[in-house]
């Protein structure tokens, strides 16, 4: 079964490489990380702060756009091909093939994040010898911020594979995934706004149960936002860390296995 | 031939409009380049995780619309400018530019002093490493409303964060002084002299002190004399024909101590060293 699911994850790797709309945004990246120097130099105080806000934020976006064309193409491709079929009429559990396709997937997004992150650092690098901060900068907490920014995708592309699982369209899982990628990144302040004294007398009963069903079904972003610590190289609190890094395996597994049952259950006619 | 005429037709269409869509643009009201922005929470809910970003977008166009209307001749809308400043500190409460240009020139040319306290205290209580905040507000306190007793406060507090610029601790000691808190002030300094180890510091510290302490002697001299005579001396001579004072105390600057017209003791030193 090992070899199997490595099997998978070597062929949605490789086909990955080849796609055009992945060299296209890494193009892309390439051309914005340039500008960082650019940009940066506009600050009054702080040109090593908006380098690397700007370059986290470029980051964020592509890895957004990388996360949204890749996993949308994991099931949907061979859905359209009608290769699954294939697929499934072989002597192996659907489950090791939708794990396999989604590793694959994680496997390319942290290798493209990766050459988008060494660019990002080069650039960072340099102006941060050219503009030292009063702060000595922090590439631990940087390194970081691009990893939980990394899981943040990750789980924003199980959300589609396991949507694409029941879905019979290649629009709803996007549109829904892209949509809870908005709205993960305020349920955890929204939820403290519905407990707060200000907060329990503004809202009704039921706008604060919502808040905290929304916070318990939707993953918390904010959790795993490292961009202030890595901008200002603000303290890390290690304990939150190692829960946030908990928490989002623990999600990550409830979505893939949501998603392979589903996914084994399906009818493909 | 004929998408070769298309595409000409098309090039001259889009550089015709465009050149002169450009002048227009230019010649907006910065009010419009300003922009227009949601109140931070909506603008933070909307920008996913890029809120730090757009804290630097929305500083840069402050600074774009302040130049803007500065070459114009043009006084900028200073409501709006401090909307957008207020926005760009609520969605990344650590970006030091957007306390910087408000220091810069809110209070200078908008005369908006409070509203510039109320944002360099925001932004003290995030970046609590960053002793221009504190030094920011000491300023504005001691020159814009003469508020002394705060702009101490504050310039200790910017005395603690950088330890290194030894005359923060002398100039909050003065403005304890000047605040009528003497007696706080040479507390304050003492406190320091017993644990500063740069010896050049320390001197300059115990300077001050010196001539604290002679300030205070005399001002307990003053509050005697009037709570025996229920009026004020009309000058330190009188004092100490009183018998209140045994002699007039050195003042370590080299300067005379005397009474100002509402009673205070100043010294012609002004508390420093003459220049040259």
């Amino acid at each position: 079964m090992t070899r199997q699911l490595w099997s998978f994850v070597v062929i949605a790797f490789k086909s990955g490489i080849r796609d055009r709309v992945l060299q296209a945004i890494l193009g892309v990246g390439v051309l914005l990380l340039i500008s960082i120097p650019v940009v940066a130099v506009f600050s009054m105080r702080q040109v090593l702060a908006l380098a690397v806000s700007y370059s986290l934020s470029v980051v964020s976006l592509l890895g957004l756009l990388l996360t949204v064309f890749l996993a949308a193409g994991v099931l949907s491709r061979d859905l359209e091909r009608r290769t699954i079929y294939t697929v499934c009429s072989l002597p192996l559990s659907r489950s090791v093939y939708l794990v396999g396709r989604f590793l694959g997937f994680a496997l390319l997004l942290l290798f493209a994040l990766a050459i988008l992150s060494g660019l990002t650092a080069i650039a960072i690098f340099i102006l941060d010898l050219a503009y030292p901060p009063d702060v000595p900068f922090s590439w631990w907490n940087f390194c970081l911020a691009l990893w939980f920014q990394y899981w943040i995708f990750v789980i924003v592309g199980a959300f589609i594979i396991a949507l694409s699982a029941f879905a019979t369209s290649t629009f709803l899982p996007l549109a829904l995934s892209v949509a809870v990628y908005f709205a993960s990144f305020s349920t955890e302040a929204v939820k403290y706004y519905t407990e707060s004294g200000l907060g329990r007398v503004q809202t009704a009963p039921i706008i604060r149960w919502l808040a905290h069903v929304a916070y318990w079904l939707l993953p918390n972003f904010s959790a795993f936002d490292l961009k202030a610590q890595a901008i200002y190289s603000l303290p890390l609190d290690q304990r939150a860390l190692w829960l946030t890094q908990l928490y989002g395996v623990g999600y990550l597994a409830v979505l893939l296995v949501l998603a392979t049952m589903i996914f084994s259950r399906r009818e493909f006619l | 031939m004929k998408h070769v005429v298309l595409l000409v037709a098309s090039l001259v269409l889009f550089v015709g409009s465009l050149y002169p869509l450009t002048r227009i643009r230019g010649q907006q009201p910065p009010d419009l380049q300003l922009g227009f922005y949601p109140p931070a929470p909506l603008a933070k809910a909307l920008s996913a995780d890029h809120y730090h970003f757009l804290s630097q977008v929305i500083l840069l166009n402050c600074m774009f619309y302040y130049g803007s209307a500065i070459e114009r001749r043009q006084a900028p809308n200073w409501g709006r400018m401090y909307d957008a400043l207020f926005t760009s500190a609520r969605l990344d409460p650590y970006n030091m530019d957007t306390y910087y240009l408000t220091q810069a020139v809110l209070p200078w040319e908008a005369r908006l002093v409070k509203p510039t306290i109320e944002l360099l205290e925001y932004g003290l209580a995030h970046r609590t490493w960053d002793w221009y905040l504190p030094l920011f507000l000491s300023f504005d306190y001691v020159y814009f409303l003469r508020d002394y007793e705060k702009a101490g406060y504050y310039m200790a507090k910017a005395a603690a964060l950088n330890p290194r610029a030894g005359y923060f601790y002398t100039l909050s000691a003065r403005y304890f002084y000047e605040a009528g808190r003497t007696a706080f002030a040479l507390a304050y300094l003492k406190e320091l002299i017993a644990t500063e180890r740069n010896e050049h510091i320390r001197a300059i510290m115990v300077t001050r002190a010196e001539a604290l302490e002679a300030i205070l002697l005399l001002e307990q001299a003053v509050s005697a004399f009037q709570e025996r005579y229920h009026r004020l001396p009309r000058d330190l001579d009188e004092v100490k024909r009183a018998g209140l004072i045994d002699r007039m105390p050195v003042d370590p600057y080299g300067g005379t101590f005397y009474l100002d017209n509402q009673g205070r003791v100043r010294t012609t030193s002004k508390l420093a060293r003459p220049q040259g």
